[in-house]
């Protein structure tokens, strides 16, 4: 599903954010990539939601090699991509419920609008955000918006989820709303890719893990063992 | 659906400067409605003057009565088709005809007795479309003695004329220059807008198309909603155009019955195409979505 091969970023000449990063990811894996601030995780994650163009080596993603992939395969790929941005992304003067459904008509599905509606509704439920369907992105907190970006990118039904500290600005009762729904869909065959700071998380839902320090993976364990 | 929410999000973050536009596209349609009115109606009046001239065939004052209908024969067949008026004037009739205006001029004819006939020559009178080539076959015509011929005597304000709708076609090409102006800069002013937006729809799997089109869908809704409140204050005020014009001269009095005005749907056709021409020009938002 995800391939990494001497995967290598950088912004300025001289320093790499990412140097020779080589992963490999099958199908319904769940990977923690952790680190310390400023450690490359959010790098990663936006290489693998395609939203760098300019990068060394190889990634791989659903077969297609990135570098080469046309227009169209692109837009197929991104189809198929669920992304919780670090820094949400929102149309600000949307409703919630529009920011979400403006993904899934994106994600290109054929589903029925009602069930579309019931599907977004349930998910907005589960993540205590039910009674704000209406209400503008633009008055939202960072918790709340941080959760419009999760329901929006689980109600694509997407085959890989890539989320970038989905719980940074929640509090423990809603971190492990999100954890569950996240892990539901990683059992019902969601590959998923999730970069954190909590080692409550990680350690409570044990799971394989990356560890990025310099630019480097310094470990990488099946299990991780914090 | 999604696109045109996209597409009107200006409306909503940045009111005012979109207010301003339209405001400002209507007003320059409904210019480019009277300038263009101006230059297609123009020429048309410009033919009716064209084709209002006079010529008067003067008879031989020693010819018999009796020849007077083969003369008239004569005239007709040098005619052909075209549109001219003859009509036969001698003294009496130029009394009747002269009588309502100028009574005191009648007065002083009547008076002349039998010399009136010198004062007033026997003529055809000739009035439409009369060329030089008409002319000239008219004086060839056994009978007539002289013929004198207006060709020029509307002249100047056929110049007039003419150099008011070319004036006309430039103000109305410069206006369509402004306008597209006005929705480039607009769609630079929303670029910041729709590039955020833009992103967030291809980073999710919209195609450059679905990413792209709301930037340019707004510019042609805007000037289509220009073109359609020029239209309707064009119907409103062409009456008012029309009369405004025809106190200027008399020239203008055909403006608007002679020679129609612009039909006001023209104008929400001209504001969709300013907004096109926009769509094709405008330039592509910061972001260039792969
Ligand atoms: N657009 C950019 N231009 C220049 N440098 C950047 C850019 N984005 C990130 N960097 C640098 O790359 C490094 C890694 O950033 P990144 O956002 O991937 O870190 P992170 O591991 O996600 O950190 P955090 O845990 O704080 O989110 C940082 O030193 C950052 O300053
Ligand atoms: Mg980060």
């Amino acid at each position: 599903m995800i391939q990494l091969q001497a995967l290598s970023k950088g912004y300025t000449e001289r320093k790499k954010v990412l140097d020779h990063i080589s992963l490999e990811l099958k199908k319904g894996e769940f990977l923690y990539v952790l680190g310390g601030t400023g450690a490359g995780k959010s790098t990663l994650l936006r290489l693998l939601a395609t939203e760098e163009e300019d990068f060394g080596g190889q990634l791989s993603l659903f077969g297609y090699d990135l570098a080469r992939a046309s227009g169209s395969t692109l837009q197929a790929i991104r189809r198929s991509i669920g992304y919780v941005p670090q820094n949400v992304r929102l149309i600000p003067d949307f409703t919630v419920f529009e920011n979400v459904a403006l993904g899934v008509s994106l994600a290109g599905s054929r589903v029925a609008r009602a069930e579309v509606r019931g599907k977004i509704y349930e998910l907005l439920d589960r993540l205590q955000l039910m009674n704000l369907r209406d209400a503008s992105a633009s008055r939202l907190s960072g918790g709340e918006a941080q959760r419009v970006a999760i329901a929006r990118a689980l109600a694509r039904g997407p085959e890989l989820l890539i989320a970038d500290e989905p719980t940074g600005a929640q509090d423990f009762q809603n971190t492990w709303n999100v954890m569950d729904l996240l892990h539901r869909a990683n059992i019902s065959g969601t590959t998923l890719v999730l970069a954190t700071h909590d080692r409550d998380i990680v350690r409570k839902l044990r799971k394989r893990c990356a560890i990025l320090s310099h630019g480097k993976v310094m470990i990488e364990e099946a299990l991780c063992s914090l | 659906m999604f696109a045109l929410r996209l597409a009107l999000r200006p409306w909503r973050l940045q009111p005012l400067s979109q207010i301003l536009s339209l405001a400002t596209l209507g007003v320059l349609l409904l210019l480019a409605g009277f300038f263009a009115s101006l230059a297609t109606a123009l020429p048309e009046l410009r033919r009716g003057l064209e084709g209002d001239q006079v010529a008067s065939v003067f008879l031989d004052p020693s010819a018999e009565p009796a020849s007077l209908d083969s003369v008239r024969d004569q005239i007709r067949l040098s005619l052909g088709s075209s549109a001219v008026s003859v009509e036969y004037v001698d003294a009496d009739a130029f009394l009747a005809a002269v009588q309502t205006n100028q009574p005191d001029l009648a007065k002083e004819v009547a008076a002349l007795g039998n010399e009136k006939d010198w004062v007033t020559p026997r003529h055809y009178s000739l009035r439409g479309t009369i060329g030089e080539k008409l002319v000239d076959r008219l004086r060839a015509i056994p009978g007539v003695e002289s013929v004198a011929f207006s060709a020029h005597r509307f002249q100047p304000i056929l110049e007039n004329l003419s150099a008011i709708a070319w004036l006309s076609r430039v103000l109305f090409s410069a206006i369509v220059l402004a306008m597209v102006a006005v929705l480039i800069l607009l769609g630079r002013l929303n670029s910041g807008i729709f590039s955020e937006a833009e992103g967030i729809v291809s980073q999710m799997g919209g195609s450059p198309w679905q990413a792209r089109f709301p930037a340019r869908l707004n510019p042609i809704l805007l000037a289509t909603g220009a073109g359609l409140l020029a239209g309707i204050c064009f119907m409103r005020l062409s009456p008012w155009f029309a009369a405004k014009m025809a106190a200027l001269s008399p020239f203008f009095a055909g403006l608007g019955t002679k020679a129609p005005l612009l039909s006001p749907p023209l104008l929400l056709g001209l504001g969709l195409l300013v907004g096109a021409v926009a769509f094709v020009l405008s330039p592509r938002t910061e972001r260039t979505v792969r």
